[in-house]
């Protein structure tokens, strides 16, 4: 279990969180949500994030006194962008460097039809998001924050990262930061929404999409229409 | 194959280079240990050349380093204020009428400002990599300030033996290459063992902490060892500027690889590039050397601005 024990910083307030299952983080822009996720996964430092492992889930371990190696075993943050700041490293390389497991990548990266990027060292918005969804698996990680991993892709690869969300078995826990709210509704995960820096709702899908609590969170923002959400423009 | 023809004819270029120079020689006197013709290369312009190709080979190696630690195509030995800190030394060396050991007083500046980095680090509680950069280029200013209050100090024959070891020479002693071999041996050994923190760093810091690698403390110890051996290096030959900053770009632009791998190209063609500069230097001027710095800087600026440009 992961948890994070009554957090603060320059946007979060007071952040209590207990993650055992997938969970998809949702919420306004601002909110906290991608902080959340880095403070989680100790891209910002903190000592207030603790995991714990079956069935002793009362022996909390600070996630700050863990060697780096175990750490990255226990926890993966995948980022909206692809960001590689030597042009010339290639994406097997990227995905190599994921292989802290020493385990065979090739299966993967068949099974994601991306063989062709493997010798490039750019690619389009799209492909990356493949790229980086094949690191995810590749490094496979206890815990995975992806962070909107659907943000600026068209439907069709829409589609296709849910299908390799949804369907994908490896990942013990998948937490989904996302402003997508038919992929949340689809992926069907235990709900968090952060306005300004708090929780005010953490409990399953089903709790999240009734109507009345869409109503309080969003107003009249959204509306559901033949059993998809979409945003009243 | 390309690379091997070019990697064959550099070499032959060095070992021409033993060759030429005032003293004309005689080849067939080589094979006879007690001529002079066989002392001249022996003793003088083989460590001079060796010496010549391990400098290159640290400085171009510790650019590479610098730059990547720092993702910053600017960043080179002197970007930390390491070698001015080392310049500073040597002139106070001069001035104090402790020349004879202003190579320790070169190496005492370069350590001294690489442990005001580090207090600074640890003291600190934003010192990230960019307060470094800017701390290092502003501690350079400092210490060209220094050297203008020593140079205003001194009489005229320590401004002259000042003035010339600010310009760089390669007048290397026998006795010198061991240390810079030194230098040499732990900077690639270095290089070799950090080289997977190194690739992670190029992609991103925050990759390399999710991989589980410790980079703010991998970065500490690469920078901390570099600047060590450029304090060995700058104390030696003085302040060589321009090979560090030019020739992993040079080599990158050429092998199109990412610089992590390069680091047997960076380190010759940078030893072997100093090689041949410091050969014209010694040659074009009839009676004098040219100051190395300035034949570094009028052969390597042509080549680099037109890789800059040709893309």
């Amino acid at each position: 279990m992961l948890h994070l024990q009554n957090y603060s910083n320059f946007i979060l307030q007071n952040i209590t969180l207990d993650i055992s299952s997938h969970l998809a983080i949702l919420g306004d822009n601002g909110a906290g949500k991608s902080t959340l996720g880095r403070v989680l996964c100790g891209l910002i430092k903190s000592d207030k994030v603790f995991i714990s492992y079956p069935p002793m889930y009362s022996q909390r371990v600070n996630l700050n006194q863990i060697a780096f190696r175990d750490r990255a075993k226990s926890i993966n943050y995948i980022p909206a962008k692809l960001d590689i700041y030597d042009k010339h490293i290639t994406m097997r390389e990227y995905l190599e460097l994921s292989n802290i497991r020493g385990m065979d990548s090739e299966p993967i990266i068949r099974d994601l039809k991306i063989d062709h990027l493997m010798a490039k060292t750019h690619t389009s918005l799209g492909e990356a998001s493949l790229v980086l969804m094949a690191s995810a698996l590749i490094h496979g990680a206890k815990y995975t924050i992806f962070d909107e991993p659907t943000a600026n892709l068209d439907p069709k690869r829409t589609i296709q990262i849910f299908k390799l969300l949804q369907n994908d078995t490896t990942l013990k826990h998948k937490i989904i930061i996302t402003h997508d709210l038919n992929l949340a509704h689809r992926l069907g995960y235990d709900i968090l929404y952060l306005q300004e820096g708090k929780i005010i709702f953490q409990d399953t899908c089903e709790a999240f999409f009734e109507s009345d609590n869409l109503k309080t969170i969003f107003g009249d923002a959204i509306i559901k229409q033949e059993g998809f959400y979409r945003v009243n423009i | 194959m390309m690379k091997t023809f070019w990697i064959l004819l550099t070499l032959l270029l060095a070992l021409v280079s033993l060759f030429v120079g005032q003293i004309e020689l005689d080849v067939a006197n080589l094979l006879d240990r007690s001529s002079m013709d066989y002392r001249i290369v022996v003793e003088l312009r083989l460590p001079r050349a060796v010496g010549a190709f391990l400098v290159g080979g640290v400085l171009a190696l510790s650019g590479m380093l610098f730059q990547s630690i720092f993702r910053n195509a600017l960043a080179s030995p002197y970007t930390l204020g390491v070698a001015s800190g080392a310049s500073f030394g040597v002139a106070v060396a001069i001035v104090w009428g402790y020349a004879t050991l202003s190579y320790l007083f070169g190496f005492l500046g370069a350590i001294s400002t690489l442990l005001i980095h580090l207090l600074f680090s640890m003291r600190v509680r934003y010192y990230d990599k960019d307060s470094m950069l800017l701390i290092g280029i502003a501690m350079s200013f400092f210490y060209s300030a220094g050297l203008m209050v020593v140079l205003y100090m001194s009489n005229l024959q320590q401004n002259y033996a000042i003035v010339r070891f600010t310009m760089g020479s390669l007048d290397i002693a026998k006795q010198d290459v061991w240390a810079l071999a030194m230098s040499a041996l732990a900077i690639l050994a270095l290089t070799k063992h950090y080289q997977k923190d190194i690739q992670l760093m190029l992609i991103s810091y925050d990759y390399a902490l999710l991989k589980g690698v410790n980079s703010a403390k991998s970065s500490t110890i690469i920078l901390s060892i570099v600047s060590v051996a450029m304090g060995v290096v700058v104390s030696i030959v003085g302040p060589i500027g321009f090979v560090g900053l030019t020739i992993p770009h040079i080599i990158q632009r050429i092998y199109k690889q990412s610089i992590d791998k390069l680091t047997l190209p960076i380190f010759y063609y940078g030893g072997l590039f100093l090689v041949v500069c410091d050969t014209l230097s010694r040659t074009l001027h009839g009676g004098a050397n040219i100051p190395i710095g300035v034949v570094t800087s009028i052969i390597g600026v042509p080549i680099f601005v037109y890789l800059i440009i040709k893309r």
